[in-house]
């Protein structure tokens, strides 16, 4: 009995031993390191999905206005990638919430921007606010996955008060639906 | 050793992403939370994120929204019950046209009537597939009201529907 122990010890001390020898600490490390991340990343990537948002008009507009997101007033704010009009933030209200005396339109169009501080493509509903005079502030305009107006569906020349008890447009507001 | 340390704090990094993650409502939330936080948000995608970026922005996120769009919740599942009504689904302008292959059109189409309609299917629905979105796309609707009052019509027949205004065009009644 001891003597079998005695072997499969001699057999593990040889081999580790061989294995210090031959692979440094570092090169250890490394590997067990990347396996281990490896492991954990893996399913997180699909490759596809990568490939498919690389190409979404959205990242080329954060790239080329330089997104940001701590001033909702300024047009390269990150959600007014395909924004088109006077920004709500400008007029009393929120990126995302209505000045006093307008109302969100109960329809919208619905495109997607990069957000910097995370990397990912957020779906944006933009939605404009309805039944009060134009709010003349900030005038931006993001075209970023926008259609011509024969997708009136994905374009933002639309007044999108449709659907509303009032068609008078207010201003334009950018609501987050979702992470994609 | 660098390389091990970095690797070591991404993943560390990763599962408490993973485990973390406080999910919030959309919508407004405001940039700290993701920035500082990790606030992870519902997550849109495959056929439900074709719904949003073709669909949401009229019938709504929850399958409704105002009388001038028809609603999908808990009726567009009755067209389903007859072959012309199956068909007219794909071949209504804003499905056929929409920006999506067959085979995401054919999965965004049975996503939305599982989504919003599940009770109405018909008892032996079978999903559409990319071949026979392929096939409706190609024969093209001369007139989709007319279209659309003979495939309510037939649904009133069958016995699927006891009143056309069941699936008015709007939300008015006598409208389909």
């Amino acid at each position: 009995m001891f003597r079998a122990l005695e072997v499969v010890d001699k057999l593990f001390e040889r081999l580790s031993r061989r294995t210090a020898q031959q692979v440094s600490r570092r090169n250890f490390l490394a590997s067990f390191g990347a396996a281990l991340v490896g492991a954990s990343v893996l399913p997180v990537l699909p490759v596809a999905r990568k490939a498919q948002a690389a190409e979404d008009p959205g990242m080329a507009w954060a790239k080329r206005v330089g997104a940001q997101t701590t001033d909702p007033k300024a047009c390269n704010y990150w959600r007014y990638c395909s924004s088109d009009g006077y920004l709500c933030s400008c007029c009393g209200g929120g990126p995302a919430t209505c000045p006093p005396g307008s109302s969100p339109s109960p329809t919208s169009w619905v495109g997607s921007c990069l957000n910097p501080d995370d990397g990912k493509l957020y779906l944006i509903a933009y939605r404009d606010c309805c039944g009060k005079d134009a709010c003349p502030q900030c005038n931006c305009l993001g075209t970023a996955g926008e259609m011509p107006a024969y997708r009136p569906q994905l374009n933002n020349d639309i007044i999108w008060c449709f659907g509303g008890s009032s068609m008078i447009y207010h201003c334009s507001s950018a609501a987050i639906v979702g992470q994609v | 050793m660098k390389g091990f340390m970095a690797s070591l704090a991404l993943a560390i990094s990763f599962s408490a992403a993973a485990a973390g993650v406080e999910t919030v409502a959309p919508d407004d939330v405001p940039d700290v939370l993701v920035r500082t936080q990790r606030t992870v948000l519902p997550k849109v995608r495959g056929a439900a994120e074709d719904y949003s970026r073709n669909c949401q922005g009229c019938h709504g996120h929850l399958g409704h929204s105002v009388a001038e769009v028809p609603r999908l919740k808990d009726r567009v599942g009755l067209f389903t019950h007859t072959p012309e009504g199956r068909a007219y689904l794909i071949q209504v302008p804003n499905v056929t046209q929409a920006m999506l292959s067959h085979e995401r059109l054919a999965a965004m189409m049975n996503w939305m009537l599982e989504e919003y309609s599940r009770e109405q299917l018909a008892p032996a629905f079978q999903p559409y597939t990319a071949s026979e979105v392929a096939r409706l796309r190609a024969d093209r609707l001369q007139s989709v009201i007319a279209r659309r009052r003979e495939v309510v019509e037939g649904l009133l027949r069958a016995g699927v529907i006891a009143d056309a205004d069941v699936l008015a065009f709007s939300l008015e009644p006598g409208r389909y």
